[in-house]
């Protein structure tokens, strides 16, 4: 299994029993340290204030008592005179064989194992010989180890105490995970999605939540415009195919001859087709990233003299007059067949929107960014609705005749030259649509 | 004139054979690259009609061959919407190509252009009627008067009488005088045909430019009345 696919609550539930386990095993340690030397600190003043007892006793010439003594179970002594045992503990023969030459004469207590056991032993000077104690220390060892054994099982118990207790944690707290999947998962195509609410979930999760709402609110409104852009298709086709169907069955049917003018009228529903098909193309290549293009320099005041040229006769017919302001020279970098096919969709839409008598403006100019160029229309602008759709597919512009594909197709050719356009309203009181280009670069 | 088509599809080819064979050529047709290039080289056409993507050897693949080899045979190639234009546009001279779904009136066309180039017949002139083209004053009369024409109608007239007596597809007309074959504003290039038609048959009796619905325009002497 991957690194990434390891489950969260395993982790969890291994990182909280490592850390029970670390932190009261420290403890544990911490106090068994604390605890010897304690014991340590305390026989080691204990063996002292018997010494300071015998000495005294023995210097005044008493006999030592088991009352006068602090803490007499605790420890053995024997007086030494010579070579000679003069006075001891419990008879003077309990005293373990140990090597006292190791201890220093007045000095600091000495620690010595033997045989499982542990001694502390001290010498001090008496004024006639010395004076030899021996404290058996055994028993703090196995009070130690006891304590030691009791921290080491609490220890563990508080480790598996962690780990169960970070199941149940880091299960109710992914539980939320598992609703935003289920939620998720029973997500359909065409299907209704109704928003988490965010305030259902712990605050780390509430901003998944959202994000999460706001990206399927998204895939929902792309997939009903697609849903809706495949019944606009549909209806668009569905006219040119019911000509060429009529005709072509009446011609089957032989209900009317074989003429050139009725074969015309099925070949340009055929053309019909063709261009809906051609637009829709277009468009997708427009927006698909992979889409390459070779880009050349393309002489913009050229193409609005060759826009003018192409639409004059048309306008002429609708009393429109065009007036073309582009200063020579004017170049930007630029697919010349896109960009023409923008700028005569433009072109189209202002003769649709301009009235009889009226006027279009075509304009080229550069600014700081790069090249602009604009078609300016005589009619009355676009109203707020329309604007807020336009750009938008099917969406026809007022007395718009085409498939609505046009300000789509323009807009995804302004992306493809990393250009844009903005739709404004001139100060005639037109539509004044600017596609911003690229200059060429020098 | 011979002619062979490389195109997979049989019903496709089926009319294109039969397109081209009413229109007077003599057709060959297959439907895999490599046969088309075994043929293409031991036959003498002239023109190729290519399909891009058939099986066996690609229309583009088939044509570097073919150069290797020193054929200059034109070609017309058949391609989808966007995919290849780019690239043909910038294929050597000679060769020419139509964007699917093409009309057969448009390959029977770009054929005939492909069978003109090369051939110099236009500098001497074309007469049509009383109408005389005379191309080294880049002057057009008719009935000896000096039509006015502007440079675009020049040019549409000028398509016309090259192409006179066959039928020129908008997107012929589009390529030969705005640069490009996609007819972008169907109306506007109708006014402009309707225009040119005015000035060359207004006051005359005898049209000579006939709008073909749905196929495109033609240029042909007519008797009055025909």
């Amino acid at each position: 299994m991957s690194r990434a696919n390891k489950s969260l609550a395993r982790q969890l539930q291994l990182s909280f029993a490592l850390m029970a386990f670390v932190v009261i095993g420290s403890f544990a340690v911490i106090m068994n340290v604390m605890l010897e030397r304690t014991l340590e600190r305390e026989d080691a003043l204990v063996m002292e204030a018997q010494a300071g007892y015998l000495l005294r006793v023995l210097q005044e010439g008493q006999e030592p008592s088991e009352e006068g003594m602090p803490r007499p179970e605790k420890s053995e002594w024997q007086v030494l005179q010579g070579d000679r045992v003069f006075k001891g503990s419990h008879g003077m023969a309990r005293i373990p064989d140990l090597p006292w030459e190791r201890v220093l004469l007045d000095g600091a207590p000495l620690e010595w194992e033997r045989e499982s056991s542990t001694y502390s032993m001290l010498r001090r000077r008496t004024s006639t010989g010395e004076l030899r104690m021996v404290m058996d220390r055994s028993h703090e060892g196995q009070l130690l180890s006891a304590f030691r054994r009791t921290l080491w099982l609490a220890s563990l118990a508080a480790t598996a105490v962690a780990a169960l207790l970070s199941w149940v944690v880091s299960r109710r707290g992914l539980r939320p995970l598992s609703n935003i999947a289920e939620r998720t998962a029973a997500v359909r195509p065409g299907g209704t999605f109704d928003p988490l609410n965010p305030d259902d979930f712990p605050a780390e999760l509430g901003q998944l939540v959202s994000v999460l709402n706001s990206a399927f609110a998204r895939l929902q409104e792309a997939i009903q415009r697609l849903d809706q852009m495949a019944s606009e298709v549909a209806h668009e086709l569905r006219t040119p195919l019911q000509h060429i169907r009529s005709s072509v069955e009446s011609l089957a049917l032989k209900q009317q001859p074989v003429s050139p003018e009725h074969l015309g009228g099925v070949l340009e529903a055929c053309e019909g087709l063709q261009s809906l098909v051609d637009s829709m193309l277009l468009l997708a290549q427009t927006e698909d990233p992979r889409s390459v293009f070779t880009m050349r320099s393309v002489d913009v005041s050229a193409l609005l003299q060759d826009t003018y040229d192409f639409f004059e006769g048309l306008a002429e017919e609708q009393q429109v007059s065009i007036q073309v302001e582009a200063p020579v020279g004017i170049e930007c970098l630029g697919h010349g067949t896109l960009l023409r096919r923008a700028v005569h969709n433009l072109m189209a839409n202002a003769l649709r929107a301009t009235p009889l008598g009226g006027s279009i403006w075509l304009r080229a100019g550069q600014d700081g960014h790069g090249v602009f160029l604009d078609v300016e229309d005589g009619g009355t602008g676009f109203s707020e609705d329309v604007l807020q759709r336009l750009g938008s597919r099917w969406v026809r512009g007022p007395g718009s005749v085409g498939h609505g594909l046009g300000l789509a197709i323009v807009m995804g050719i302004a992306r493809m030259h990393q250009g844009r356009i903005d739709i404004l309203r001139s100060p005639r009181g037109g539509a004044l649509v600017r596609l911003h280009l690229p200059s060429r670069p020098v | 004139m011979r002619i062979l088509i490389l195109e997979d599809d049989p019903l496709i080819s089926e009319h294109l054979q039969g397109g081209l064979l009413a229109a007077g050529f003599e057709v060959d047709a297959c439907a895999h690259g490599e046969i088309a290039l075994e043929q293409a080289l031991k036959g003498h056409y002239d023109v190729l009609v290519l399909d891009i993507v058939v099986p066996g050897l690609s229309g583009l693949d088939l044509v570097s061959r073919l150069r290797e080899a020193g054929s200059p045979v034109p070609v017309l190639f058949l391609t989808a919407k966007g995919s290849m234009e780019d690239r043909l546009a910038g294929l050597g001279k000679g060769d020419d190509y139509v964007v699917k779904p093409y009309s057969l009136a448009e390959v029977i066309a770009r054929v005939q252009a492909l069978l003109r180039r090369g051939t110099p017949v236009v500098s001497s002139g074309v007469q049509v009627a009383d109408l005389v083209w005379d191309p080294l004053q880049r002057r057009i009369s008719r009935g000896g008067q000096k039509l006015d024409l502007t440079p675009k109608e020049y040019a549409m007239l000028c398509l016309l009488l090259e192409n006179c007596g066959q039928v020129v597809t908008r997107s012929q007309i589009m390529q030969g005088v705005w640069g490009d074959q996609e007819v972008t504003e169907r109306n506007a290039l109708d006014v402009q045909i309707s225009r040119l038609r005015l000035k060359v048959d207004g006051p005359y009796p005898q049209k000579l430019i006939r709008t073909l619905r749905g196929l495109g325009v033609i240029l042909e002497a007519h008797e009055p009345g025909e």
